[in-house]
């Protein structure tokens, strides 16, 4: 098991590694000039100049693409930001927890709100419930999310004016944006738990626990229930990444001061810097989510959890095999 | 029918229907049989027979939707399982009837301890703690064969005839009166077939329960059963005692399954199937259901109702042309 987390961290490299390259590349081939940014459109071409040749801008591309390279992997510098002049670690630092909070509270809605919607529509499968839930959910699923938030932003904030338009000065800030991020994932989380729950209830077992005697109840949450839900992990896990994809959006309409405002900031600015260390970090955290939603498997289904060890041993056995045939 | 008290199961009439995409398959029309206490019962027949919805139907575990009584009375022990409640069906469940079920491999739940979903059958119907429930399940495995160190392994640990024996372990650990085995050794490998059947014959013999053998498996009923009813598109058409069925089988598909079979003393180069394909059960052939394959087939099977014949005995056949009755035994 440990030898198979390491396995999967070692992976980690190569992917990071083709993420930096393919984000720099893409930086490199977008119009537009930083320089330009940072000193406004009345600087003379020698200061522009000076700017470029100061950022090192002038640069061959081979050349910038191993410099960025050796810094974000071998010194583990993510540079300073172009425009705000500031290290964009530190910035991130700031901003990360709250996208990752906003992230957080979004999936733990979508789950905690989807599933028991998706289960109650597999119970009633064909009945005025699951039509019900099932006719929300398309809906849900329907509405692009930055529609959906400017909506609560004029019903519940202009029009009632319960909550505040922008800002997260106070905890109910982020209840309009949360709301807004998770209707889309409640809606998909119920539909997977259904189509999750049908497969499972028919299942031989389900009627094996059946004639055992088991009330229905103990045959749903004892029986239906562990086994419909180990696929969803893996709708928690890429929940949580959409989530923290959707705070791109969701923070621009409501103004908080975290990753995806940055990342915008940063794109719109050509501030290099921000946009390749802020992609960076991202893939970074879905390459975590992801090793933690396979590990998770693992602990939920003992067959998953025998496969890893068992491939595991089978390395051993041909190292062994290996070293025998070389004594 | 010598005494009342010996029967302990009664099914007549037994009418059940699938509705799927608004045809109606008929899958079991008009079934009767009566099991005595301690004696089992083979019901024979070819796949998609409704062998298996019949059984199902005593434990009222089909799935419903699509599946239907249609009419009816399974009577168990004087109470019908067809008027019961929720709680009495749960207590008749895997508590006087237990079943052993077709394909151990999708049987068992795949993310439960093999101990704890024989603890749950305990569980649920004996008011033991949860420790002495544990050490019942540990025997019961011991009694199927299986190390009481296996209790807490999980079923994609154990090969098929493990998972089979497992099974039955569940069926068996609440002592069930009446145990419905469906064709409980279909999905194992020859030799595992012989160790569970006879694992099943002796628990059956040492428990003194009933059983109802489901299979397709002359030899099988042959060794196991006291009583044979074969199923042919949803009915019995032949019913009687072992002896009467295989020394004198007389439903001319009873005699087509026996010519299907290998024979140990007359070496003969081809065997000889039933011609033609089980019915649609959608469309059932109108008088008998089995006149557009049978090779005795006059114009008064294709109409009306076929009526039940007795031979003597307990032996009953439904079929209009009965004439070789004692020779076709010689063919």
């Amino acid at each position: 098991m440990i030898r198979y987390v390491i396995k999967r961290i070692l992976l980690m490299i190569p992917v990071l590694l083709g993420v930096a390259i393919l984000i720099f590349t893409i930086m490199y081939f977008v119009p537009g000039d930083p320089a330009e940014v940072i000193l406004g459109s009345m600087a003379s071409e020698a200061e522009l100049n000076a700017m470029r040749e100061s950022l090192g801008l002038n640069d061959p591309y081979i050349v910038r693409l191993g410099r960025f390279l050796y810094q974000t992997f071998i010194q583990f510098d993510f540079g300073t930001s172009y425009i705000f002049n500031t290290s964009v670690a530190s910035e991130l630092a700031v901003r990360f927890p709250r996208t990752l909070f906003f992230a957080v509270c979004c999936m733990v809605i979508r789950v905690a709100v989807g599933t028991p919607l998706g289960i109650t529509a597999a119970v009633h499968h064909n009945g005025l419930a699951d039509r019900i839930c099932m006719m929300v959910s398309l809906i849900g699923i329907s509405l692009p999310e930055f529609w959906v938030a400017l909506m609560l932003v004029i019903i519940f904030a202009l029009n009632l004016g319960i909550l505040p338009v922008y800002g997260i000065e106070h905890w109910y800030g982020w209840i309009l944006p949360v709301v807004a991020g998770s209707l889309g994932g409640i809606a998909g989380q119920a539909r997977q738990t259904r189509s999750q729950m049908l497969e499972v209830i028919r299942a031989d077992y389900v009627t094996t626990a059946r004639a055992k005697g088991l009330s229905e109840r103990a045959i749903l949450y004892k029986t239906a229930l562990p086994n419909g839900v180990i696929p969803l992990i893996n709708m928690v896990g890429s929940g949580l990444a959409q989530s923290l994809g959707g705070a791109l959006i969701i923070e621009n309409v409501f103004t908080i001061p975290g990753m995806g405002v940055y990342l915008t900031t940063g794109v719109n600015n050509r501030d290099y810097p921000v946009v390749q260390s802020t992609v960076l970090f991202l893939a970074f955290l879905f390459s975590i989510i992801m090793l933690l939603v396979d590990l998770a498997f693992a602990f939920v289904d003992p067959r998953i959890k025998a496969q890893y060890e068992r491939s595991s041993k089978k390395m051993k056995k041909s190292k062994k095999a290996k070293a025998g045939q070389e004594a | 029918m010598s005494n009342e008290k010996d029967i302990l199961l009664s099914v007549k009439d037994l009418v059940v229907e699938y509705t799927s995409d608004g045809e109606i398959v008929h899958a079991v029309n008009g079934v009767s049989f009566q099991l005595e206490r301690g004696k089992t019962l083979g019901l024979v027949g070819e796949t998609g027979a409704g062998k298996t919805t019949i059984v199902k139907s005593i434990m009222q575990i089909l799935p419903d939707p699509p599946a239907k009584v249609r009419n009816g009375e399974i009577i168990y022990e004087g109470s019908n399982v067809l008027e019961m409640s929720q709680e009495e069906l749960q207590k008749l469940r895997g508590g006087k009837v237990a079943m052993v079920f077709q394909d151990p491999m999708s049987a068992l739940n795949p993310v439960s301890r093999i101990g704890n979903q024989i603890v749950e059958a305990i569980l649920a119907h004996s008011n033991v703690s949860k420790h002495e429930a544990e050490e019942e399940a540990m025997k019961m495995l011991e009694m199927v064969g299986i190390p009481r160190e296996r209790f807490r392994e999980y079923p994609h640990q154990f090969s098929g005839g493990m998972k089979q024996r497992v099974v039955i372990a569940i069926a068996l650990a609440c002592n069930p009166d009446l145990l419905l085995a469906d064709e409980p050794t279909t999905a194992l490998d020859v030799t595992i077939q012989a160790q569970v059947l006879d694992l099943i014959k002796n628990l059956n013999r040492e428990k003194n329960m009933s059983m109802i053998m489901v299979t397709h498996d002359l030899g099988i009923v042959a060794e196991t059963c006291d009583h044979v009813a074969v199923v042919y598109a949803g009915e019995i058409i032949e019913y009687g005692t072992l002896e009467e069925i295989f020394a004198n089988p007389a439903h001319p598909y009873t005699l087509g399954l026996f010519g299907a079979l290998p024979n140990m003393t007359g070496r003969v180069k081809r065997l000889t199937p039933i011609v033609g394909m089980p019915p649609d059960p959608t469309k059932l052939p109108t008088g008998c259901h089995f006149h557009p394959r049978c090779p005795y087939a006059t114009e008064e099977c294709a109409c009306g109702e076929i009526p039940i014949v007795s031979l003597g005995g307990t032996h009953q056949c439904k079929c209009c042309n009965i004439v070789l009755d004692t020779e076709s035994e010689g063919n």
